[in-house]
């Protein structure tokens, strides 16, 4: 154990092929600025709705699966065993998600140019409030998700370069390099570069798949050996656990699906033919990514049985660090996945980014303070915000300390408490933001309230879905209220009662 | 009000949704029962198959199934009158 401090050790010869893909990306940003056809919010935020299958499926594709998918579903795994097989499940429940409301929502989307989700929420509910609470809310989720992917990448600068380079230098170079080319192409930069991050993270973890288990002498030795070392790593889990599986697949079905830069995703593809193609190759996803995640996780029991509870994020960095001693071959190829590695934690931050700057420009600053402001003014302030928003980023990053799958917890637990907008609003004609906004306080109230008290899971089931049921509740309760009184006013000649949204 | 809210002019665009049709839902909830191990016994791991505890394996074939009835959801139940090049725009 060694290499505990250090996981992965790379030379000078690596370490500039990383900075020089890094760098790369600037280039990309740069292409993607001079294919820009407008100097307005919906080019900048959406590439004029242009996303054709290849850039829409890959964006996709390496937003949803982080640096978390990497290190800390390897983690997890390594912690509870084959028991974490519910990554696949969870994963493909967000196009299920997505299957739920996105028909209707993108006919909205295109119909009256959305280009946030508090677009939609203005437009269904009419009301500034429920809009501004919805998303404040939602920029302090993807501050966290990007704070997660900036501690992330710091932890891995320092890694790779045996803490020469401390953490928060790391942070500090990647972060720039993402804000440069986010803020010089907006969101065809960042399409264009998660093709290639998606791609190299695809590759990776691939390459993952034939190298990792060989470590152990193959996967069916790794789970023999399990079974007399650790039997409880191999075994089916128990009604709890069962529990805990279902509480996920509800957790990341209302609430991934329901991330800002993957709705903003669904607003910048180029037809409906290309959104479906993308969302059907995403539903295998899984497979490719959260499987093999599994695997290698459980492959780290055996070959690195002494890893403590705390450094469990760090196992795959430590098992490629064996394999990168073994040849030169070996070493060149744990390069290329530590570059995939920083693929996947930039595809992740730059997205949630940039969703974070669309914002804050058009739902709070076009809103309240700059309403008679230019596209171009607009796109320009959106600009700045990104710069802001990384600066106050990168400080906490550098001043903060847990592991990321706590973080990926936390940030659902408030996330979620918004699907009703999506999944209810679309649907439910009676449903008011009176009504959404009672539902969402108490959800959050829930959640949060339970996470707080030290009951983050209640017979397996985490303290986010409980408080989303009684959202739920509350807007079912709400609505059949409303309904009754809609009904009496209809009879009384007073239509006005209710705004349901209309067609314009 | 269902009624005339399902008559909303825009959302006249879907010919079909899959939310609307009850029956696919069926189909997930059964492949969704069989993917969580719920119904195996207490300490089981079974045989191994390729290398994976029988349970995982029968997870794993139910995400493949449920992976492959989505696509077959995405492109047979969800249509738009204007056909899937349409750029949506009215």
């Amino acid at each position: 154990m060694e290499t505990t401090n250090n996981p992965v050790l790379f030379g000078w010869d690596a370490l500039v092929t990383i900075v020089l893909y890094l760098f790369s990306m600037i280039f990309i940003g740069w292409l993607a600025r001079r294919k820009r056809r407008n100097n307005n919010l919906t080019d900048f935020y959406l590439a004029g709705r242009s996303l054709g299958v290849v850039a829409l499926f890959l964006s996709l594709y390496a937003t949803q699966y982080s640096g978390n998918t990497l290190f800390g579903y390897t983690g997890t795994a390594y912690r509870i065993g084959f028991g974490w097989t519910v990554s696949l499940l969870f994963m493909f429940s967000v196009i299920v998600g997505y299957l739920l409301f996105a028909p209707r929502l993108i006919i909205l989307a295109r119909s009256y140019n959305f280009i946030t989700p508090g677009d939609y929420i203005a437009y269904r509910f009419r009301s500034p409030s429920l809009t501004l609470v919805t998303t404040l809310l939602m920029i302090y989720v993807l501050a966290n998700y990007t704070l997660a992917q900036l501690k992330a990448m710091g932890a891995a600068v320092q890694g790779i370069t045996q803490g020469s380079v401390p953490a928060a230098y790391g942070i500090v170079m990647l972060a720039i390099i993402m804000v440069i080319y986010e803020t010089l192409g907006g969101m065809r930069s960042v399409a264009w570069t998660d093709v290639i991050q998606g791609i190299m993270l695809l590759i990776g973890f691939l390459v993952l798949l034939f190298m990792i288990p060989s470590l152990a002498g193959g996967l069916p030795t790794v789970v023999e050996r399990l079974s007399q070392i650790d039997p409880s790593k191999i075994q089916v889990p128990s009604l709890e656990g069962c529990n805990t599986w279902i509480s996920y697949i509800f957790l990341f079905g209302f609430g991934a699906a329901i991330y800002p830069q993957a709705i903003q995703r669904l607003y910048a593809s180029r037809s409906l033919s290309v959104l479906k193609r993308s969302l059907a190759l995403m539903t295998f996803m899984p497979l490719t990514t959260a499987l093999i995640a599994t695997i290698c996780g459980v492959v780290g029991i055996v070959v690195l049985p002494e890893v403590t509870l705390g450094e469990t994020d760090q196992v795959l960095s430590l098992m490629l660090s064996l394999i990168l001693n073994k040849s030169l071959f070996g070493y060149w190829l744990i390069v290329f996945i530590f570059a995939a590695a920083l693929a996947a934690l930039m595809s992740t931050a730059d997205s949630a980014l940039l969703s974070m700057s669309s914002m804050i420009t058009k739902d709070i600053f076009k809103v309240y303070f700059l309403p008679k402001s230019s596209e171009a003014h607009l796109t320009s302030v959106g600009k700045w915000a990104s710069w802001v928003i990384v600066t106050l980023l990168v400080l906490v990053a550098i001043s903060t300390q847990t592991t990321l799958i706590r973080l990926l917890e936390l940030k659902f637990e408030v996330l979620i408490q918004i699907a009703p907008c999506f999944f209810l609003g679309l649907y439910w004609k009676q449903l008011n933001s009176k009504t959404v906004l009672v539902g969402l306080l108490a959800g959050l109230l829930v959640g949060l309230g339970l996470t707080g008290l030290g009951y983050s899971r209640i017979l397996g089931f985490h303290a986010g879905v409980i408080g989303l049921l009684v959202n739920f509740a509350c807007c079912l309760v709400g609505t059949a209220l409303s309904a009754t009184n809609f009904n009496k006013n209809k009879k009384s000649g007073d239509s006005q009662m209710l705004r349901p949204f209309d067609t314009g | 009000m269902k009624k005339d809210w399902d008559q909303n002019d825009l959302f006249k665009e879907l010919i079909q949704e899959p939310r609307k049709i009850r029956w696919i839902w069926l189909v997930y909830f059964f492949l969704y029962v069989v993917a969580i191990p719920w119904y195996w016994p207490t300490g089981y791991s079974g045989p191994l198959i390729l290398g994976l505890p029988l349970w995982v394996v029968v997870s794993i074939s139910c995400v493949i199934l449920l992976a492959c009835w989505t696509c077959l959801v995405i492109f047979r139940y969800w249509q738009m009158k204007a056909g899937d090049n349409s750029r949506g725009n009215h």
